[in-house]
Order: C-alpha cells, then sequence, then structure tokens
C-alpha cells in the first residue's frame, strides 16, 4: 500500500496489492498499458521526426541558432549533431527504455525549441502549437513516477 | 487513492493544456495568419486554391479548431476528442501528401496522440472520484505496463 495513502488513512487502491509501494503521487498510474504506450510512442516518435530534419540540414533552423548567437557557418555543422542527439534519444526511449532522466531532458528541450521560435521573430502560435512537445514528455515522466534518488531518475 | 486522483487530476490538466495548444495554435494558422502553406494541403484534397478562398474554408477550419481548442480547455468531451485525434492524424497526413518530408507527420506524433492520452486519463479521474465519493471501486485491476514493476518495492 503506497506509504502516502497510509498516513491518510486512505483505502488500498484496486490492484494493488499489500506490501507493494510506489512513488508518491503516481500509484497505479504506470499500470494503464494503453497510456503508457500511447506517451511513450508519441515521445520516440517526436523526436525521430525532428532530429531528421536536423541531419538533413534545415534551412529554417538557421535563425534559431542566431537567437543564441550561433553564426550560420556553425550551425550547418551543428545541425547533424543534434539531429542524431535526438533521433538517438528518440529511439532509446522508443525501443530500449523510457529513462526517466531523458524524460526531463525531452520535456525541458521541447519547451526550449518551442521558445526560441517566437525569439526568433516567428508568430507566437509556433509556439503554442508546439505545447504538446513538452508536455507529452512531462505527462510520460508524470505516468512513470518522479524519481526519488540519482539511481530512480537514470532508470 | 485520494492522492492518486489529485496526480490523474493534474495529470489531466497537462493534457488539456497540450491538446488545447495544438488546436489553437494549429487553428490560428488559417483563422489569423492565413498561411500559404494551407494552399498545398487544399490542393492535395483536390481543392483549388480559388475555391479555398472564395469560400474562406481556411477561416473556417482555422475557427473550428480554435473552437474544439478552447472547449476541451474548458470541457473535455470524449466524443469531440476522438474526433479531434481523427482530424489531427488526417490533417497531418496532409503534409507528406501535399509534398513535404513523412517526417513533419512522424514529429507531430505529440499533437496526434494527445486527445488520445486525455480520454484514457479523464475516464480514469472520473472513476478514481466516484470510487472517493462511493468507497467503492468496481474495476479489476489491471495488466502492468512493462516498467511499472521497477517502481514497486516488496514490503
Amino acid at each position: 500500500m503506497p506509504q502516502a495513502a497510509l498516513r491518510e488513512g486512505g483505502v488500498r487502491p484496486a490492484g494493488v496489492t499489500a506490501g507493494a509501494e510506489q512513488p508518491p503521487g503516481q500509484a497505479g498510474i504506470a499500470d494503464i498499458p494503453p497510456l503508457y504506450w500511447m506517451l511513450r510512442v508519441a515521445c520516440a516518435a517526436e523526436f525521430v521526426g525532428h532530429g531528421a530534419f536536423g541531419i538533413m540540414t534545415k534551412a529554417e533552423w538557421l535563425p534559431y541558432f542566431g537567437v543564441v548567437g550561433i553564426p550560420p557557418e556553425v550551425a550547418w555543422k551543428l545541425m547533424p549533431v543534434i539531429g542524431t542527439v535526438d533521433v538517438s534519444i528518440g529511439l532509446l526511449v522508443g525501443i530500449v527504455r523510457p529513462v526517466r532522466i531523458v524524460l526531463l531532458y525531452m520535456a525541458v528541450w521541447g519547451l526550449l525549441t518551442a521558445t526560441i521560435r517566437p525569439l526568433a521573430g516567428e508568430p507566437i502560435w509556433e509556439f503554442i502549437e508546439r505545447i504538446p512537445n513538452w508536455a507529452i514528455p512531462l505527462a510520460f515522466l508524470c505516468v512513470r513516477g518522479f524519481g526519488r534518488s540519482r539511481r530512480q531518475w537514470w532508470s | 487513492m485520494r492522492q492518486q486522483w489529485v496526480t490523474f487530476a493534474r495529470l489531466e490538466w497537462l493534457l488539456r493544456l497540450a491538446v488545447a495548444g495544438a488546436f489553437i495554435g494549429h487553428g490560428a494558422y488559417g483563422a489569423v495568419v492565413a498561411k500559404s502553406s494551407w494552399f498545398t494541403y487544399f490542393a492535395a484534397l483536390g481543392i483549388p486554391e480559388s475555391v479555398v478562398s472564395l469560400n474562406g474554408l481556411m477561416t473556417l477550419v482555422g475557427v473550428a479548431e480554435i473552437t474544439a481548442g478552447v472547449v476541451t480547455l474548458v470541457l473535455p468531451i470524449p466524443a469531440l476528442l476522438i474526433l479531434m485525434a481523427g482530424w489531427k492524424i488526417f490533417s497531418e497526413l496532409l503534409r507528406p501528401i501535399a509534398g513535404e518530408p513523412v517526417w513533419e507527420f512522424v514529429e507531430r506524433a505529440s499533437n496526434m496522440v494527445a486527445p488520445l492520452a486525455l480520454i484514457v486519463v479523464n475516464r480514469e479521474r472520473v472513476r478514481l472520484a466516484n470510487c472517493l465519493e462511493f468507497e467503492e471501486c468496481a474495476s479489476p485491476p489491471r495488466p502492468a505496463a512493462p516498467d511499472a514493476a521497477p517502481a514497486r518495492r516488496r514490503g
């Protein structure tokens, strides 16, 4: 039974056996396979798809690099690197294991890349349309449960 | 169990925000910006630019998307969410059909999955609310997702 529920004098949730313990606040959520797999596939595809454009190199990305002071000649070289990292992370989460710290990275990176668009002069709608890019990895992290130790964050 | 409900409620708001952002942001390109690249998507369906402009189809689609996004933010309706997921998959598929790289479709997986994930979370949150109110849970235990086990510790 979750410690939080014990402290509150709560009832044991259906499907949670006596003695089982989960991170506070996340008890039982990871036990919903459709939700788990939808979020996992979405995170993986988002990063594989986005990374593919980096590997292919995309001229539209140049203003985003400009926002952080990176000149175009360096940006062209950085694009495949960023793309490769994105694709690798997407494959890691989708095929190997959705490591918590990687999901947190995905949420932060998704937020940064969405924020940089209006900063580069694009309409604010570009940022708003991309809310799922950081919200879905964050939701998946909620479903998996935030790590309570360094070891859990890396698992 | 109350803690579990709180977590689901937070997750639901995160997904409401994601769905609303995806639809309001995208809809604004039709209703507010009138993005020229949308003409190619209409053309992929065999609708020429003149017909789109004459009938204000771009504005119509944009306003419909914004409305659906706002409604979901206020009150997520499962039937509408299914429709929104279907629409998102359909409209994103138009990108590769119109000649854009297939990665444009792949990288938007989060936008397509968010409405479906919201249906699952909303249903579970309502079930837990009923459990708390009537102190009984009718649903049987579910099979655990692949990595649900490591979050638990046998006491």
